[in-house]
């Protein structure tokens, strides 16, 4: 396949995904809003008991804070990552729609799968332009070079092994699912690398910039403005609603090359 | 697939096939393939029903042979489709049933 039929089939890739979100968009934003609900309200009901018990000991309570803080991410994650089963029902199963109990029935099937994924995942992609943006705070001497760098670390880690995902759902199997993921990329170097792309400059490269700016552009002791740091908070909360349950449908959709292949 | 090539008749022996057979929806859904071959957002779009809902009574009329997947295709957007047909146009049941 030449390179003009490779963008345009990953083109294709990206509006139908996008069309298959739209057509089974309640089970998607079902399931996250569950997940940040239930994250929220454990977090709420955690801090009111401490709050009662009135602890005194600081350090233990940065210790429990953090473990809880911490735990509830990771299942929150966990739960996330099951809408890659929800892609799977939509486009693999034969029956063409996902529902909202379809998130539990992957979740407790494959938690402990989507768990061990997260851990690699993070390894091979430790987003390393936010570390960078945590560990110097305001200081504007930060290296835009560095920055770059990390960004192009986390898209190639992020194309490396989000394709494992779709395998998990199909075979149950991490270790089938890794094999499958080299193998589509082997096959399909190209196909995948130009849809990652499109959809990093979509959904990731207006985030950096915006970042990028307000870290750069930020003086310290400066007012946040509401009226543009709300409306900005509520795209971005709800680009990432529709980010992952697309990235969930696209790479179940390159997934499914493999059936060409064999 | 035809009308022609399913079975005119199809004689069951399993009497937990009844209640499907006179159950609202799921006869509505027996007639709709008794006609057609269907996917099952064909049938929720045709009944105005929830697909998870077409999906529970197809396992139901399955389960007892009522009904069967005739064939998976992909479509269009490289989705798979099952497509699902009466195992007859007409059933039969049989039983012989002596109680106590």
């Amino acid at each position: 396949m030449n390179s003009k039929n490779t963008v345009s089939e990953s083109v294709k890739d990206i509006k139908i995904s996008w069309i298959l979100f739209k057509n089974n968009i309640r089970a998607f934003f079902a399931t996250e809003i569950f997940a940040a609900a239930s994250a929220f309200m454990i977090m709420a009901i955690f801090f009111t008991i401490l709050f009662l018990l009135d602890i005194k000991n600081d350090n233990l309570l940065i210790i429990a804070a953090s473990t809880v803080f911490i735990s509830v991410i990771i299942i929150f994650n966990v739960f996330l990552t099951s809408q890659f089963g929800l892609a799977y029902d939509i486009l693999s199963s034969g029956n063409m729609y996902a529902e909202f109990k379809g998130a539990f029935v992957y979740f407790r099937k494959s938690w402990w799968r989507y768990l061990l994924y997260i851990l690699m995942f993070n390894l091979v992609q430790p987003s390393t332009y936010i570390p960078v943006y945590s560990q110097h705070g305001n200081n504007i001497d930060i290296s835009v070079t560095y920055y770059f760098i990390g960004f192009i670390i986390d898209f190639l880690g992020y194309i490396l092994l989000i394709n494992i995902l779709p395998g998990i759902s199909n075979h149950n199997s991490l270790k089938l699912a890794i094999h499958e993921n080299f193998k589509l990329l082997s096959k399909y170097p190209k196909r995948i690398f130009i849809t990652w792309s499109i959809f990093y400059i979509i959904f990731e490269i207006p985030y950096i910039i915006f970042r990028t700016t307000e870290f750069f552009g930020n003086k310290p002791d400066e007012n946040i403005n509401l009226a543009f740091f709300i409306p900005m908070m509520l795209i971005a909360i709800l680009v990432e609603m529709i980010k992952f349950p697309l990235s969930a449908l696209i790479s179940t959709r390159l997934y499914n090359l493999l059936e060409e292949v064999e | 697939m035809s009308v022609e090539e399913i079975k005119d008749l199809k004689e069951l022996t399993d009497f937990r096939a009844i209640p499907l057979l006179f159950h609202d929806k799921k006869e509505k859904l027996l007639k709709l393939l008794i006609d057609n071959k269907m996917n099952i957002i064909g049938i929720a779009k045709e009944l105005k029903m929830n697909p998870g809902t077409v999906r529970r009574h197809l396992d139901d009329l399955i389960s007892m042979d009522l009904v069967e997947l005739i064939e998976t295709v992909k479509n269009e957007y490289g989705q798979k489709e099952k497509y699902y047909r009466a195992s007859a146009k007409r059933f039969k049941v049989l039983i012989d049933f002596v109680w106590p």
